[in-house]
């Protein structure tokens, strides 16, 4: 595993009452949360509501509760469980038993937690490119917009489409050193 | 590594003849090969993204601090009297919890992660000293905060109100502005920042700023010396050529007017001393003139003599009459 250099939040700090350790939490979690949501419950939706529901209980608990595992591994089962729940209620009401397959434990499991983390790494790497960089390189990866397309649109020529995007590129390498080699590795597990 | 090379060899539509070309370059180094593998598996991971993008959490927790602040008052409506001893408890928590927290504070203050900084101007005109040598200048009411990575992995600021910049240069890390709907960006210049309901206004004094919507990307213009930008909260944008230099009177101190017509004169007069404008009569001539640091019955005054015009005021509006 590959451990961190920032001291993360921690239970001390959410303890101590201050809405900002809430808030770093909150803003270094809800899009990863909510993207492991989304595996499940299929609705961005539906996905956003059970993260959100989920940081409102932890703000009004946030003195009481104790937790035996780290902080992430608590969040990303916390939301596990409030999937599954939605998920559980949804086939109540609907008396749709089979059509939904069951989620079991197995589907749970800290790889999936270590690819979601890392993709969002590499999503926020992406987000701290300078402006015109981030909106070219997201045009090209994220929208799946040819090179002509982007230079068209934006109108600028090709030839600066390229320039950024190799920029872009070169920034993020830097910014994720540390994290590359393990980027094949999980590419690996995943096959 | 010859990038541009590279993300030739990735693009799609490149044909087969080229992409073997770039194959044998690859080939030639079995250090850039490995290299290039590194850089494709994060090519391809990009490609997955798009989950990540369309969650917003600035604006989810906009929704979401709203939402704690509320089940928290509605919780302190109906506390039950045999709770008490629950609030006790949480006090005493509270209190080691913060005493916990003091303590750890004094022992990694250098390292500590999670210090937020805010500075509110409140009544009266502050300046502020960033930790990147930047200085920003605060009107009255307004604020400016910054997390612990502030000058370490960025420079991002989140302005409420009012402030005029002298950004320090710094091309590793572009000093970024974010106000309503709208992230300015800049490498090391001077601007002023001003937030209204109805829009979010920036004028450039000196080098030049990047002006985005930061909720629709496509909403965007580079901003250079003298020029000011406009974004709606609907997302629409409007770029001037000029610079109204009485935007930033409350910093300066100084109006400034140049064959500017009368009725422009009067509202940036009483927009520098916020008071409302009420206007009786036709106006049609222009004014030149300088004022610094000047009462607003000084200003009026000189004004009767050069308009002949009745200028009266009261504590919140300056009334014109014929």
């Amino acid at each position: 595993m590959v451990t961190r250099r920032k001291k993360p939040v921690d239970l001390d700090d959410l303890k101590s009452g201050d809405i900002y350790p809430y808030e770093m939490l909150f803003r270094e979690y809800y899009r990863p949360l909510v993207v492991f949501a989304l595996k499940y419950v299929k609705d961005q939706d539906t996905a956003k509501e059970i993260v959100q529901e989920f940081f409102v209980k932890l703000y009004e608990k946030r003195f009481s509760f104790v937790i035996d595992t780290s902080l992430k591994s608590y969040l990303y089962r916390s939301i596990y469980n409030s999937c599954i729940n939605y998920i559980s209620h949804i086939e109540m009401r609907n008396r749709h038993f089979k059509k939904i397959a069951l989620l079991t434990e197995n589907d749970f499991s800290e790889n999936q937690i270590s690819t979601i983390e890392l993709q969002n790494r590499i999503y926020t790497s992406i987000d701290s490119l300078p402006l015109q960089c981030k909106r070219i390189f997201k045009m090209n990866r994220l929208e799946g917009l040819k090179n002509e397309e982007i230079a068209e649109k934006l109108k600028i020529s090709k030839r600066t489409v390229e320039t950024q995007i190799s920029k872009a590129l070169k920034i993020m390498r830097k910014k994720l050193a540390d994290y590359l080699p393990f980027i094949i590795v999980t590419n690996l597990l995943i096959i | 590594m010859n990038f541009n090379r590279l993300i030739r060899y990735f693009d799609v539509s490149t044909s087969k003849e080229d992409k073997e070309k770039y194959q044998q370059w690859i080939n030639k180094d079995p250090s850039r090969k490995a290299e290039v593998e590194k850089l494709r598996m994060l090519w391809n991971e990009a490609e997955q993204l798009q989950p990540f993008d369309a969650v917003d959490t600035e604006s989810d927790w906009a929704v979401l601090r709203q939402r704690i602040s509320s089940s928290y008052k509605i919780r302190h409506n109906k506390i039950p009297l045999r709770q008490y001893i629950y609030r006790i408890a949480a006090i005493l928590i509270l209190a080691f919890g913060l005493s916990f927290g003091l303590i750890k504070i004094f022992r990694t203050v250098s390292q500590h992660p999670l210090v937020y900084k805010t500075f509110e101007s409140y009544g009266r005109v502050k300046t502020v000293n960033l930790p990147d040598n930047s200085v920003v200048v605060l009107n009255t009411h307004s604020s400016i905060r910054y997390d612990h990575t502030f000058n370490h992995s960025s420079r991002n600021i989140i302005l409420q109100g009012e402030a005029y910049f002298e950004a320090e240069p710094n091309p590793a890390l572009p000093f970024r502005v974010y106000t309503g709907n709208s992230v300015v960006e800049v490498k090391g210049t001077r601007f002023s920042i001003f937030e209204d309901s109805a829009y979010i206004r920036v004028l450039v004094l000196l080098g030049s700023v990047s002006f985005q919507s930061s909720e629709d990307p496509a909403v965007g213009t580079i901003l250079s010396e003298d020029e000011s930008g406009f974004i709606f909260r609907d997302n629409t944008l409007e770029k001037r050529h000029e610079v109204n230099i009485n935007n930033i009177s409350w910093k300066t101190g100084q109006l400034v007017f140049h064959k500017t017509p009368v009725k422009t004169a009067l509202q940036d007069i009483a927009h520098h001393f916020h008071k409302e404008l009420s206007i009786h009569t036709e106006l049609k001539d222009s004014l030149t003139a300088q004022f610094t640091e000047q009462s607003l019955e000084d200003i009026l005054e000189e004004l009767r003599l050069l308009t002949s015009l009745s200028i009266n005021h009261t504590d919140d509006i300056i009334v014109v009459k014929e």
